[in-house]
């Protein structure tokens, strides 16, 4: 008897119209409330959430930096997510002012992402999924660790104009994880902008390329222009969000 | 000679009729275009109508900035925007709000005023030493332009590195980010400035004929000048500051009210210059809107999009009617 | 009344323009300024107007006991005292012939000038619609002139005003502006066309190099003895006109 009580008040509470407003919130959330649910659930999402293949059938409310404030308010969600990393602090006070409810997340950190997938999940109402995803986020990283030597490794998001990873990025803590150091960790940003001499200058030992390389030729003009010849292409959708994608991704990672 | 007055006279009834008109389909297009009938009360007052009366606010206070530039540098090709004023505003908004120093004028930025000041100062001692010429003058303004725009992206880049959507907003104008109370304040602002320049149409007709004339009809160069610097300076910073920098309006509408006027005389053009500056940005802004919905258009671009043009044309009419005005 | 007291006008680096020179000229005077290019004719004219940006004058000017130097007078003030037009005119905006004479009347509002009737008499009527910048620049030059009567100020300064006008008009408009001086206003102008001064003035002044090396009365003044000093390679003959024995050169 008690057990059905308190069984129906959790449900009866559950979120029914969900719109997150970053691609990284969008892949947690249904990770944490399953697919099905979530299919049912996810009402509205930024641009450029596609993952799972699904989600790029839920209407979208804009690029995250600037959100369409109109388009979240006409799906009449019930609970809005946003994540003070990647959206506008004036657009989430403004959704709040028009009596939304805004659930704004912290910025994630790869190291301590078990503690940001139990603040999604308590706002879900989702507290038992989210742990088990927290337990199995530590665990992938126990796993991930480096049973490897240290590399010195330069990450190459875009190339024309030349943008890196800085320290304040996931990349920089996920790959530092796998035993790469960062040649630009030390640059207080999450993708700053560097010199082609300053990569040359560091002498990086291996090169991970997260852009679309169309062939063979391109893949040699890469490494002739690092001189080097440890090149990695990497999908750069897989490792722009930090998720379960992400950490699927670096297990391949040689 | 009475016809003549009589036919200007009704000339005026009708463009005030039609100036009405379109303010009021402006009006209802920014406030209805796209509009989502479920929620339709709420974001009408929540979100289009801050947006309506900043529109206003910072259109009427850039074709005003730009008509009284054009006339105090005698040169028709002037404005907030071409002359790199906009720029320094949204340089020195940047710098001041970077190092924390806040005070400002319902929660826009002074330092925009500044930044802004600066850059007429420059221009005037500039101008003044060496007698350009119009298109030198225009070219001078383009430089100071790129240069303060440059110096913001670099501010930006060192002391604001997260911040793309800054430098969106700065170099490409957003007028979602104020709020009702601000619009409202910087509406009367507007208002107060053009009354002001309104009562003063006579001392800014003086300039009509080049700055060696000026005196001959009896008003102070230099004191007019400076006036109009300062007041300019202010409304130009506290438009950029609440809205980014917004282009070409300040070219745009005071070419075409004169045009249609056929005058230039400050009396006659001042309240159309003022409405229909109002008018342009709210249906750019109501453009830039809806055209691509969901994704916002930046306002700047959509207003750019329509007067570069409109100032490549102007640029090479002048020149080729040989116009040498310094 | 003109008061000229030890006026010496230099630029800023030093250079001087007009030597230190002193003169007074009474009311309902004409006076023509002549002399070659370069002789300080417009810096002399300018500075009379009270234009004085980036020259260093020193001296005083009084014009119908308005100090025009000291800046605690009102330009509005001085707008009234005199007036400087020079020969080329332009603007980049649509004004109409119209409305610059408005613009006039409204900067002296005591002028006791009928816009219309000084657009009559300067034969501008059918000019007055017409956007000034579309006008030739003798229609301009007279237009210029037109709007000088109408504003009214004590003294004219006539910077090479009439230098494209034609022969017919020119003639037409000098009667028109000696009316003008009856009623007690002065006119100075300076001309490259010596004969169009010779109909016109009273006093006549010549400029050499910065100083005025002669002047008083026209009769005395226009002698082949002083054109040898201003153009010591010219011949420049001096005679009288037969229709009305005024003096005229030929070279």
């Amino acid at each position: 008897m008690l057990g059905i009580i308190a069984f129906i008040p959790s449900q009866a509470f559950a979120w029914n119209r969900i719109v997150t407003l970053n691609p990284m919130v969008s892949e947690w959330v249904a990770e944490i409330i399953g697919n099905e649910q979530a299919k049912k659930k996810l009402v509205g999402a930024s641009e450029y959430s596609n993952y799972p293949e699904w989600v790029n059938q839920v209407p979208t409310v804009g690029p995250y930096p600037q959100i369409q404030i109109e388009k979240v308010l006409s799906l009449h969600p019930d609970l809005v997510i946003a994540s003070i990393e990647y959206n506008r602090p004036d657009q989430i006070e403004k959704l709040k002012q028009l009596k939304l409810n805004v659930i704004t997340l912290p910025k994630e950190s790869f190291l301590e992402m078990d503690k940001w997938i139990l603040e999604l999940g308590k706002f879900l109402k989702e507290d038992q999924a989210a742990s088990v995803l927290a337990e199995d986020w530590n665990k992938s990283l126990r796993e991930l660790k480096a049973i490897r030597n240290k590399k010195r490794a330069f990450f190459q998001i875009q190339f024309l104009p030349l943008i890196s990873v800085g320290g304040e990025s996931f990349l920089n803590d996920s790959f530092k994880l796998l035993g790469f150091e960062n040649i630009f960790e030390k640059i207080p940003q999450a993708y700053p902008k560097v010199s082609r001499e300053a990569v040359l200058e560091k002498n990086p030992e291996k090169v991970f390329v997260f852009e679309m390389v169309k062939d063979h030729e391109d893949l040699e003009k890469i490494k002739l222009a690092w001189k080097k010849s440890d090149v990695q292409v990497l999908s750069g959708d897989d490792f722009s969000r930090c998720s379960r994608r992400l950490l699927r991704a670096l297990k391949g990672i040689k | 000679m009475f016809e003549e007055i009589a036919k200007g006279a009704e000339r005026d009834q009708v463009t005030k009729k039609i100036t009405l008109f379109v303010l009021i389909v402006a009006i209802l297009l920014e406030l209805f275009l796209r509009i989502d009938s479920s929620n339709m009360m709420l974001v009408i007052t929540e979100l289009r109508l801050p947006r309506l009366v900043l529109a206003f606010a910072v259109g009427s206070a850039l074709a005003l900035s730009g008509l009284v530039m054009q006339t105090v540098l005698n040169n028709p090709l002037a404005e907030p925007y071409t002359l790199g004023v906009a720029s320094g505003a949204a340089l020195g908004a940047a710098i001041f709000k970077t190092l924390g120093i806040s005070m400002g004028f319902f929660g826009l930025n002074v330092g925009a005023v500044f930044g802004a000041m600066l850059v007429l100062f420059v221009l005037f001692k500039i101008v003044f030493k060496t007698q350009l010429r119009f298109d030198s003058v225009v070219l001078l303004g383009v430089m100071l332009s790129f240069n303060c725009a440059s110096m913001l992206s670099i501010w930006m880049a060192l002391a604001d590195p997260v911040g793309v959507q800054s430098v969106t907003f700065w170099l490409l104008g957003d007028l979602s980010r104020v709020g009702l109370k601000t619009s409202i304040s910087l509406l009367f602002l507007s208002l107060i400035f053009f009354t002001y320049f309104f009562r003063f149409s006579k001392k800014l007709d003086a300039f009509l004929f080049g700055e060696s004339m000026v005196e001959g009809f009896g008003v102070s160069l230099k004191d007019t000048q400076k006036v109009a610097v300062i007041l300019v300076s202010i409304l130009v910073g506290f438009c950029v500051s609440a809205a980014g920098m917004i282009g070409f309006v300040g070219l745009m509408v005071p070419h075409f009210v004169r045009k249609k006027m056929g005058s230039s005389l400050h009396q006659k053009v001042l309240p159309f210059v003022f409405v229909w500056g109002g008018i342009c940005l709210i249906l750019s802004d109501a453009i830039a809107h809806a055209i691509a919905f969901p994704l916002e258009l930046p306002v700047g671009a959509v207003t750019s999009l329509l007067g570069a043009p409109v100032f490549i044309y102007l640029y090479v009419f002048q020149k080729s009617k040989g116009e040498n005005v310094a | 009344m003109i008061s000229f007291r030890k006026v010496q006008v230099k630029t800023p680096q030093g250079k001087v323009l007009v030597h230190e020179t002193s003169f007074e000229v009474p009311k309902s005077t004409i006076v023509g300024l002549y002399g070659p290019n370069g002789s300080g004719k417009s810096s002399l004219l300018r500075t009379l107007a009270g234009q004085l940006s980036e020259r260093d004058v020193s001296g005083e000017c009084w014009i119908e006991q308005t100090p025009i130097f000291q800046s605690s007078v009102s330009i509005s003030e001085k707008a009234r005292r005199v007036l400087y037009l020079g020969s080329d005119f332009q603007t980049s905006f649509h004004v109409s012939v119209r409305e610059l004479l408005d613009m006039a009347k409204h900067t002296n509002p005591k002028s006791n000038e009928n816009g219309t009737e000084v657009a009559e008499k300067f034969g501008i009527t059918k000019l007055l619609s017409r956007s000034f910048n579309e006008m030739s620049d003798g229609e301009k030059q007279r237009v210029m002139l037109a709007r000088g009567v109408i504003q009214s100020p004590d003294w004219l300064i006539l910077d090479e005003t009439f230098s494209k006008i034609d022969l017919d008009h020119s003639f037409h408009l000098v009667n028109e502006l000696k009316n003008v001086v009856k009623k007690g206003k002065g006119i100075v102008l300076a001309s490259h066309d010596l004969n169009l001064i010779s109909e016109f003035v009273d006093e006549l002044w010549l400029m050499k190099d910065g100083k005025v090396v002669a002047s008083g009365l026209i009769e005395e003044v226009l002698t082949s003895e002083n054109m040898e000093k201003l153009y010591p390679n010219r011949i420049v003959h001096v005679v009288r006109s037969p229709d009305n024995g005024k003096k005229k050169v030929i070279y």
